[in-house]
């Protein structure tokens, strides 16, 4: 790879950033209901 | 984002919550921030926010990084921070199941794993790798 693409910041931002930073876990079904149902009042506001 | 996991998680971390955090009132503190924000929201974009910024239809937009470094080759104006809180690491994913695949098979998923890797644009996909279409979902 190019330097211009392993140096871009935007692409791998530096570590102080990345350390805020948080994967995501699967909750459950029944979380991904609430987003969901939250998703639809939300657009529906 | 239209993706309401992405959105609503992101926004928990603005309030200082893990991204993991499942607590029903967390999600309607975040829906009640959302709604008040609404009119300051065009739209809830399919992915493609970077289309609408490179077309100046919106200033601010939330979208992958890899999708704003694409978009700020073309546009100096453009530039990309992840927030001050932090934000939700989302990254793509190519999976080689252990036992699954023939040995063949194996060593074209290892090639097409490097093509993808690859920074080049539009290089030619490995012509000895083919698009497998995937079953119908039951």
């Amino acid at each position: 790879m190019p330097d211009s693409y392993k140096n871009n910041p935007v692409i791998f931002p530096p570590a102080e950033i990345i350390a805020k930073c948080e994967y995501p876990s699967y909750l459950g079904a029944d979380f991904t209901r609430l987003l969901d149902e939250a998703m639809t009042r939300l657009r529906a506001a | 984002m239209s993706d309401a996991s992405e959105l609503f998680r992101n926004c928990f971390k603005y309030l200082g919550h893990s991204i993991n955090d499942d607590s029903p009132e967390l999600i309607k503190q975040v829906e009640a921030l959302l709604i008040k924000q609404k009119p300051n929201i065009k739209s809830f974009h399919e992915d493609n926010g970077q289309d609408l910024l490179l077309s100046g239809e919106v200033d601010v937009v939330m979208e992958y990084n890899g999708d704003i470094a694409q978009v700020m080759t073309e546009d100096e104006d453009i530039s990309f921070v992840v927030p001050k809180e932090g934000a939700m690491r989302q990254p793509d994913t190519l999976a080689d199941p252990e036992g699954r695949a023939a040995s063949r098979e194996r060593a074209q998923v290892h090639q097409l794993t490097s093509w993808t890797r690859r920074s080049e644009p539009r290089s030619p996909r490995p012509s000895n790798t083919r698009r497998r279409t995937r079953p119908p979902l039951r």
